[in-house]
């Protein structure tokens, strides 16, 4: 604002000056025309004969002085004495080469006036008369209007500057409102509580922050759930085998037993150990597949031969069961993947299918490709996913029955299968069959892109 | 068997495994040392004539990868198996890359860890048993043909396999992990449990029913095992 109001005075100063100095330069032009000379070449100061100036000097207004060089005055305009300050002296009167020279006069630091001096070269008959003009004009009322304003400019200028301020403060204050409520409401989330919701505000930036915000708090509170739940599974799960290691433990040691009895209470612990730890393995599995640790190693190979190759190695199973297998698979579909991962997703589908079906059943199983994609369905004729548990049939620790040790997993076999899957980019479906039993459904892409 | 006792040092911080390892190892029929830490270790390296290390891989101080590649600086002759907690597949490469000759997770089965080491110390004498025979057992590993008093046993060849893992490892117990690795060849994180009993179910319906004296018996908690002196177990 100072800045703006310096350049504004400045700027009108530069311009007033100029005006006055181009009258003062017209000023001059008017006095040559007024000079008068005798046959001897002397200045003509008889005022009879400056007549006409006189009139002319009046009418404009024209304050001039002619001088010769060595300072005295020749003749002068009426009104640079009535009206007009006194003569001015000329600084470089001596010298003789005196252009043009402007000068800010000033006298008892009141009047404010302007000069132009101009050097008028003349010969006479008796030398050199060298005479200097002079014009003035009084700087009287520039300096008026420029003080008139600079006062109003610097006097006016805090106005819209505060204006300025209290409309700020009171836009930022509108503005931020919706902030300050997101951040109380942002203030009262915890993980303890994910389930507060942000109040939906406007159609703007914000209202896109606060949905999003929210989707994210809905995408935390799942995974918190999720957690809390694979928490308390798991812990339920680790220490049911603990509690029978220490119970057997103890009631072997609470008493002296024969070695034959010892060496069952040892063999017992040892089967229940092996237990733990397959489930401790597993989980740590799944926790490096979470923690996205496991990095794939993607190779061709024939997954027509993998399943074979598992069905070949669990073939006891479901001949011990009598189950009727329906192998649908298309022979020589290949696929770029991690070979180990896909064994997890073979041969857990299948042992979970093998597991549920009731003696005598039915496993239908198929692979296709289709476009870039290879489907594999695991079909089978057991009791089939209770609608309530569809959504929940990938997470740990989910089974159907409350059996232990009747499947391998524990609960675990369709997450791995299912991470395994996401490893891959794919996708598993479970549907029921129409008649009876589960079918599950994984789509693969034929080819990994990292 | 180069010596007729085998010298063996374990080196490994944990006081309880050393401890079951010693007692272990002692009672299978080995000298052992026990080393707390890596530089202890070298030194009895230095002091003794080995037959084989069993070495932990999280030592205090040095580590086991490092004491490995000294040692391998003296000798490249002498087996080493390495115990380790980290399962991950990078461990187990630059371990076995560092000059292991073999690689065991913790927690590992005992039963195992022997097998494995005699496994590592009969590689010198590289005669392949080709014929086994407990009591009216006989087993031909060439043809693969197994026969029971006389009369040819009619095994698949996954059952032919079990048979002679277990006579392989004869009076030692062989645990279902071992069969899972050494015959289905799956990894840690897939169970084949089920599978496996379902074998030995059918092996042993094949090999023991109708006969007296029972072959193939269950140890529980450690797994299978056919003994040297069948008779006095039936």
């Amino acid at each position: 604002m100072l800045v703006f109001n310096s350049i504004t005075v400045s700027l009108y100063s530069d311009q007033a000056l100029e005006n006055i100095d181009q009258q003062l330069r017209n000023d001059m032009v008017a006095v040559r025309r007024l000079l008068r000379f005798n046959a001897d070449g002397i200045l003509n100061t008889n005022p009879q004969s400056a007549q006409t100036s006189l009139v002319y000097e009046s009418r404009n207004s024209i304050r001039y002085a002619v001088r010769n060089t060595s300072g005295h005055t020749l003749r002068f305009s009426i009104n640079m004495v009535t009206l007009g300050p006194p003569l001015p002296k000329l600084e470089n009167k001596t010298t003789p080469i005196i252009e043009d020279m402007w000068q800010n006069q000033s006298r008892n630091g009141e009047r404010h006036y302007r000069l132009l001096s101009v050097l008028y070269p003349h010969t006479a008959h008796d030398g050199n008369q060298d005479l200097i003009l002079q014009v003035l004009r009084p700087l009287s009322n520039y300096d008026i209007q420029r003080n008139e304003l600079v006062t109003l400019l610097f006097s006016l200028s805090p106005l819209p500057l505060i204006l300025v301020i209290l409309g700020s403060f009171w836009v930022s204050r509108l503005a931020l409102k919706p902030v300050n409520t997101l951040i109380t409401a942002v203030s009262s989330i915890s993980a303890h509580d994910l389930t507060t919701r942000l109040p939906p505000s406007s159609n703007d930036e914000l209202g896109q922050l606060t949905e999003n915000f929210n989707q994210m708090l809905e995408r935390l509170e799942q995974s918190f759930e999720s957690l809390t739940s694979f928490t308390a599974n798991a812990s339920h799960e680790l220490r049911t085998p603990l509690t029978a290691l220490r119970t057997q433990a103890e009631v072997a040691l609470s008493q002296s037993r024969s070695s034959q009895d010892y060496q069952n209470v040892l063999g017992s612990l040892l089967e229940d150990m092996g237990h733990l730890e397959h489930l401790i393995n597993t989980l740590l599995h799944l926790a490096r597949c979470d923690a996205g640790l496991v990095q794939l190693s993607v190779q061709h190979f024939n997954f027509s031969e993998r399943i074979s190759y598992w069905l070949d190695t669990l073939s006891v199973l479901l001949a011990e069961k009598n189950i009727h297998l329906i192998n649908q698979c298309a022979s020589d579909i290949t696929i770029n993947a991690d070979q180990g991962a896909i064994d997890r997703i073979i041969v857990n589908l299948l042992d979970n299918a093998i597991c549920y079906t009731p003696a005598d059943g039915k496993i239908t199983l198929s692979l296709v490709k289709e476009n870039n994609n290879i489907i594999f369905t695991v079909s089978d004729t057991g009791p089939g996913i209770p609608n309530h548990l569809r959504n929940d049939i990938f997470d740990r620790f989910v089974r159907l029955q409350k059996t232990r040790h009747e499947s391998s997993g524990a609960g675990l076999g369709l997450a791995i299968v299912n991470r395994a899957i996401e490893l891959h980019h794919g996708s598993i479906t479970v549907d029921n069959n129409v008649d009876v039993g589960a079918c599950f459904s994984v789509q693969l892409p034929f080819q990994q892109d990292d | 068997m180069a010596a007729a006792t085998p010298n063996l040092l374990v080196i490994e911080d944990e006081p309880k495994v050393a401890k079951s390892l010693k007692q272990g190892f002692s009672e299978a029929g080995y000298i052992v040392s026990i080393a707390n830490s890596g530089e202890e270790g070298l030194s009895i390296f230095l002091e003794q004539e080995l037959d084989i290390v069993i070495l932990d891989l999280n030592l205090p101080g040095r580590d086991g990868i490092d004491i490995l590649k000294t040692l391998r600086q003296h000798t490249n002759t002498l087996p080493v198996i390495i115990l380790s907690a980290r399962d991950d597949i990078n461990d187990r490469v630059l371990g076995l890359d560092s000059g292991a000759n073999d690689y065991l997770i913790k927690p590992f089965a005992f039963p195992e860890l022997l097998a494995r080491t005699r496994v590592l110390l009969r590689q010198d004498v590289s005669v392949p048993t080709l014929e086994y025979h407990v009591a009216d057992l006989s087993v031909d590993v060439i043809n693969r043909k197994a026969f029971r008093h006389n009369k040819e046993l009619n095994l698949t060849p996954k059952e032919f396999e079990i048979l002679e893992l277990l006579l392989r490892n004869q009076g030692q117990p062989v645990s279902r992990r071992m069969l899972a690795t050494d015959i289905w060849r799956v990894e840690r994180a897939t169970s084949l449990d089920n599978v496996i009993d379902v074998h030995i179910m059918r092996l042993r319906r094949k090999v023991d029913e109708g006969f007296p004296v029972k072959l193939i018996q269950t140890i529980r908690g450690l797994g299978f095992s056919i003994p040297h002196d069948p008779e006095s177990n039936s």
